[in-house]
């Protein structure tokens, strides 16, 4: 009974969303009735009865995007069958009607199917009936995937992700969502944090009504954890954002926000033109730059923890097991699986307190009270950054000892050169190496071990090198080992290890390369090269390869989080400071700002914040007194 | 215009001829939109989205901000009449159609080469008159007159919803208006809660003079109607909390829970009546079990604005801390119950005292339907509140339109030296337009019916002549107590001319420099 609420804003946050949504949905059916994962299933979700007894589970959600950004969905109780006639208006208005009506956008293979399977009583069908409405529920699942993996059959056309509402398998309430007025789906103009200040009806109806959605779920909560927000900020959202957590803090003043800022992966926040460092950079260089500073001068103030995730551009590289379309990064649907995973599997701990079998319970549980103390416990700043592998390595607790040499070589190299380099042709458990370090760049954190200030590494499912599952005991000691066996860090460490792995939902695109196996072990043996060679033979047209694995194979998977306040952001910090300062100096930038409501004075009071915070951790560093 | 070829070769421009046509057809374009639903005979506009939502609509408000608007022309006049919206609550669509009425006219003088300078500066002359004549023609009203609020609740209202339910509501909004009405006091309308429900018909809709929340008990053993109860509005969370600085577990309110229970239990004990209670916290399983052992009722996490307004419903005052509760803090009301509806709960707080704060119930059997009520109750709400800060009314049914044009023609340009005559004319007029809209949506001749008009107007005593909807002849508002509001007229005389003459002194459009909308 210790809830949280979910917050989305923006579009990659809800299509991040979906797919966070998505794998809390899968968990619940994978357990099957009974659950053993140790997961508290009330934690996310709302649980109550529909008019005929049967249980029926909401998400406890805010989802906050543009009008028409959901599609063909509709979340309202009014059931939309019909087709609407001028007779339907008569009801309040005695005169003339006149029917002004958008086209109907049809809703995608995948939902199509849900909705009509969601009336199939599957105990009284017989097994092939089952069989074939499995069937039919994958094939549509596998046209979600047929634009962002450049697979489409020709004359497949209009299908693939258009929406989230596409691949969201999980209802929400008609509370749940609300739509920014005066925002269109897909039209211009939400650029820019402070950019919803020139929406004709401004944020303020948006605020209130998340506002008091946000105060509906809490009343249903009896001890509520605290709200984690999804958001888009370098967006107008991110305004928004602001003004919602505002108001939040009135409204809940005991409940901790959790914070994941959400970039999508084409614009990297700064980008060139700040990075040059020049007197030019275009005006849309100035806006990043100053959306990135207000973003995080403003929001990490509003929250107790501040995490900007952002899936970097070679996120392909560092990630050799799965199999990237070469347009993933402009992939909403993409990038958000990944982010979604992620977010999963490093909020776990949050979640965990349910019922478990005896022997294999996970270890590790927490709540977001004390998980965000851990990780801004140092005072001043309260910024985190996430890394990610998926799938995980094999975990073998027994021979750390061999591996710590070339572990230890590992760690000093980056990231990029460990997953590639000679460190041996098998593909382990490691925090380090083969992960990949969701956080914006410039300038790109490494998450080394050495700068850790507090880390919280989560593990599940873990599997032997037999391709075995280990037990929780093992894949901890396991998990022990890969630590010890890397560089040391001193900072305090939060572990949590859950023997049940990720089960992979349907609509997860499938990203999953020919090394990894159904239950997400790797195959055979592995080696960096052989990992290319399929990865070129499966892209290949036509291939037999291709058909047997195209990434749908994989039920379940193991995965490894690592979030960490680190040092690191002293620095990144400080280039964010400093980008503001040479934005703020061009005509462009004042009047950026000037047009959002920030004075020369204002931003000087942000990037003046930024330095405070980037000076926080520099200070700390000396007499953290961790030292022994 | 080529100066800025030469300084920024991407610039786009726009001549002038180009603009003023550009701008013109926006204006004409709203216009024609917003036509069609204006006046109590328009047509509703019934919009379907993609998803297959509907949305119904007569206000202008709303239609605006359904559409999708990306003509910058067209966003700027929508923003003056979301602007209208914002300080008057009321003339959304008046507004647009009075700057497209402006435009079009316009068109027509500069077709024949007027300089649209020369329309501007008769423009500035009929809009100042017009104040000063508007002044003279608004009738001052007694406010504590509620058939003159009436009236004009009726008016707003009947161009919103069918007529036996805008009579229903006309009874409603006025009462909820006046009873939270304090001599010398602006009023806040925020004191009006707009609560609605699914469920029966739209009408049953209804006033209830207290409070109605959209959340119940969260305990099985809670009393589900009370009698006769006081209210104690806590600000005080009964919830186990954690220290802030440190992560351990600190059962910090235990005590101050026995005490807050021990002395309720005083009063319940005491007086044989019993407590509901309003938090805005949150209050735990523990503490709802010891509440519901005592026949407390106990609510968590109202809306802030909720603890107010019951404040003002049933008296008493929020405590903040647990010592400073007695009896005074309490408020009364004689009865409280719970109304479930499939999965929602509603807690009816009822027969209070002096209620200063009310809830209008909405309610409906779908979505739209509840909200399209919503917008007419939101804007009859203020178009009552509006005649109390004003003191003033104006003739509705065309009447001031109508009287206003032929003042702008007998004296206005009479006295108008020049060229500026031809702008007064344009704009007399454009407010004949609204006479016109107003007979054609009722299904009649435009021409004949506005000359119908003029004639009984010069043949009459002087006194205002509207069209009678129902019939196409005149009518005297006064008798049909057909009424506006004078602030809505007022901002609209204000802000339509000063619009219009921006868009028609536009002489070039130009894109260029920095391009905030393009990355």
């Amino acid at each position: 009974m210790r809830e949280i609420i979910t917050l989305q804003l923006g579009p990659l946050s809800n299509y991040t969303g979906a797919h966070f949504w998505n794998l809390q949905d899968e968990a619940l059916g994978a357990a099957g009735g009974e659950r053993l994962d140790g997961v508290a299933e009330d934690v996310l979700f709302s649980w109550s009865e529909d008019p005929r007894g049967a249980p029926v589970y909401r998400p406890r959600a805010v989802v906050v995007d543009t009008s028409g950004a959901t599609g063909g969905v509709s979340f309202s109780l009014d059931a939309p069958g019909a087709p609407p006639d001028a007779s339907a208006a008569s009801s309040a208005w005695g005169g003339d009607a006149q029917v002004v009506a958008s086209g109907r956008i049809p809703k995608s293979a995948f939902t199509q199917q849900l909705e009509l399977q969601s009336g199939i009583n599957f105990d009284r069908e017989s097994a092939a009936a089952i069989a074939r409405h499995q069937a039919a529920l994958e094939a549509a699942a596998r046209q979600l995937d047929a634009l962002a993996l450049g697979s489409a059959p020709s004359g497949a056309r209009g299908v693939g992700v258009r929406y989230w509402s596409d691949y969201l398998k999980v209802q929400l309430h008609p509370r749940s969502f609300q739509a920014l007025q005066g925002a269109w789906h897909g039209a211009a103009g939400l650029e820019g944090y402070g950019a919803a200040s020139s929406l004709t009806y401004g944020v303020r109806p948006a605020v209130e009504a998340v506002a008091d959605a946000v105060r509906w779920w809490s009343e249903g909560c009896d001890s509520l954890q605290g709200v984690q927000v999804f958001a888009d900020d370098l967006t107008a959202f991110g305004g928004l954002a602001r003004s919602v957590l505002d108001e939040l803090r009135e409204e809940l003043p005991g409940a901790r926000i959790l914070y994941f800022s959400l970039r999508p992966t084409d614009s990297g926040g700064g980008g060139q033109g700040a990075a040059a460092g020049g007197s030019s950079g275009s005006s849309g260089g100035a806006r990043e730059v100053v959306s990135d500073a207000l973003a995080v001068a403003e929001l990490s103030e509003r929250s107790a923890a501040y995490v900007p995730l952002r899936v970097p551009t070679d996120a392909a590289a560092l990630l050799p097991l799965l199999r990237l379309p070469s347009g993933w990064r402009g992939s909403n649907y993409l990038c958000g699986a990944l982010l979604g995973a992620a977010i999963d599997t490093a909020t776990l701990p949050l979640r965990l307190g349910g019922p478990t079998s005896a022997l294999e319970g996970p270890s590790g549980a927490t709540d977001l009270h004390s998980w965000v103390s851990l990780l801004s416990g140092r005072g001043g700043a309260n910024l985190a950054a996430a890394a990610l592998q998926l799938p995980v390595g094999a975990a073998e607790p027994e021979d750390w000892t061999a591996q710590r040499a070339s572990d230890a070589r590992a760690g000093e190299a980056s990231p990029a050169e460990a997953g590639r380099g000679e460190a041996g042709p098998s593909y382990r458990l490691s925090t380090l190496r083969n992960t990949v370090v969701l956080a914006p760049s410039p300038p790109a954190l490494r998450l080394q071990p050495d700068s850790s200030l507090a880390e919280s590494v989560v593990l599940r499912g873990a599997r032997r090198a037999s391709g075995l599952p280990a037990t929780a005991r093992d894949a901890a000691a396991a998990l022990d080992a890969a630590l010890r066996s890397e560089p040391p860090r001193r900072c305090v460490m939060h572990r949590c290890v859950s023997p049940a792995a990720v089960a992979v939902p349907l609509p997860f695109p499938g990203i999953f390369g020919p090394a990894v196996g159904p239950e997400g072990e790797v195959v055979a043996r592995w080696s960096p090269a052989a990992a290319q060679a399929a990865l070129a033979a499966g892209a290949g047209p036509g291939s037999a390869a291709a058909g047997a694995r195209d990434g749908r194979h994989v039920a379940s998977c193991p995965v490894l989080t690592r979030v960490a306040a680190t040092s690191e952001f002293g620095p990144w910090l400080e280039e964010r400071a400093r980008a503001l300062l040479r934005a703020s100096a061009t005509a462009g930038g004042r009047a950026l700002g000037e047009g959002w409501g920030y004075a020369g004075a204002d931003l000087e009071e942000v990037g003046e914040r930024l330095r405070r915070m980037a000076g926080s951790y520099a200070d700390g560093s000396d007499d953290d007194g961790l030292d022994d | 215009m080529g100066s800025v070829k030469t300084l920024n070769p991407n610039a786009e421009v726009m001549g002038r001829n180009a603009a003023l046509f550009m701008n013109i057809n926006a204006a004409k374009g709203l216009y024609e939109v917003m036509k069609s639903n204006f006046g109590p005979k328009g047509t509703i506009k019934m919009l379907v989205g993609g998803a297959g939502d509907i949305k119904l609509t007569k206000d202008g408000n709303v239609l605006l901000r359904e559409m999708q608007i990306q003509n910058p022309t067209a966003v700027m006049i929508a923003r003056t009449a979301v602007a209208q919206d914002d300080v008057t609550g009321d003339g959304t669509s008046s507004i647009v159609l009075l700057i497209g009425e402006l435009m079009r006219q316009s068109e027509r003088y500069l077709a024949e080469g007027s300089h649209p300078r020369v329309l501007v500066e008769g423009f500035d002359v009929a809009k100042k008159a017009l104040l000063e004549f508007l002044d003279k023609f608004k009738e001052d009203v007694d406010t504590g007159d509620r058939e003159v609020l009436r009236c004009v609740a009726r008016t707003s209202l009947r161009t919103k919803l069918y007529q036996a339910l805008a009579d229903q509501l006309t009874d409603i909004v006025t009462d909820a208006v006046l009873s939270i009405r304090q001599p010398d006091e602006p009023i806040d309308l925020y004191m009006v809660e707009i609560m609605h429900m699914r469920h029966k018909l739209d009408q049953d809709t209804r006033l209830v003079r207290g409070l109605v929340l959209d959340h119940g008990a969260r305990h099985p053993d809670m009393p589900k109607r009370l009698e006769n109860c006081y209210i104690l509005t806590a600000n005080i969370s009964l919830e186990y909390e954690k220290a802030e600085v440190n992560a351990g577990f600190f059962y910090s309110s235990a005590e101050q829970r026995e005490k807050l229970v021990a002395a309720e239990r005083a009063y319940t004990d005491e007086r044989c009546r019993r407590v509901i209670e309003l938090k805005n916290k949150g209050i735990d399983p523990i503490c709802l079990d010891m509440l519901a052992k005592e026949g407390i009722l106990g609510l968590r996490r109202a809306k802030r604005r909720n603890m107010e307004r019951l404040m003002l419903a049933c008296g008493g005052f929020a405590i903040n801390s647990v010592e400073e509760l007695g009896e005074d803090c309490l408020g009364y009301a004689g009865q409280v119950y719970e109304h479930v509806l499939g999965e929602e709960k509603y807690t009816f707080v009822e027969d209070v005292k002096n209620a200063r704060s009310c809830t209008i119930l909405i309610k409906g059997p779908n979505d739209h339907t509840i909200a399209q009520i919503k917008d007419a109750v939101r804007d009859g709400l203020r178009a009552v509140k509006n005649v109390i800060d004003d003191k003033a009314v104006v003739a509705g049914a065309g009447a001031f339109e109508l009287a206003a044009a032929a003042h702008l023609r007998s004296e206005v340009k009479k006295q108008a030296a020049g060229r500026a005559k031809l702008g007064v004319e344009a704009f007399a007029e454009s407010l004949l337009g609204f006479v016109k809209i107003l007979a054609e949506n009722s299904g009649y001749d435009a021409q004949e019916a506005l000359i119908k008009l003029q004639e009984e107007a010069e043949a009459g005593s002087g006194a205002p002549v509207g069209l009678d909807i129902a019939t196409g002849e005149p009518l005297d508002p006064q008798t049909a107590g057909i009424y506006d509001n004078y602030c809505v007229k007022r901002q609209i005389i204000l802000s339509a001319p000063v619009i219009a003459s921006q868009l028609l002194l536009v002489d070039e459009v130009m894109r260029a420099g920095m391009n905030m909308r393009k990355r």
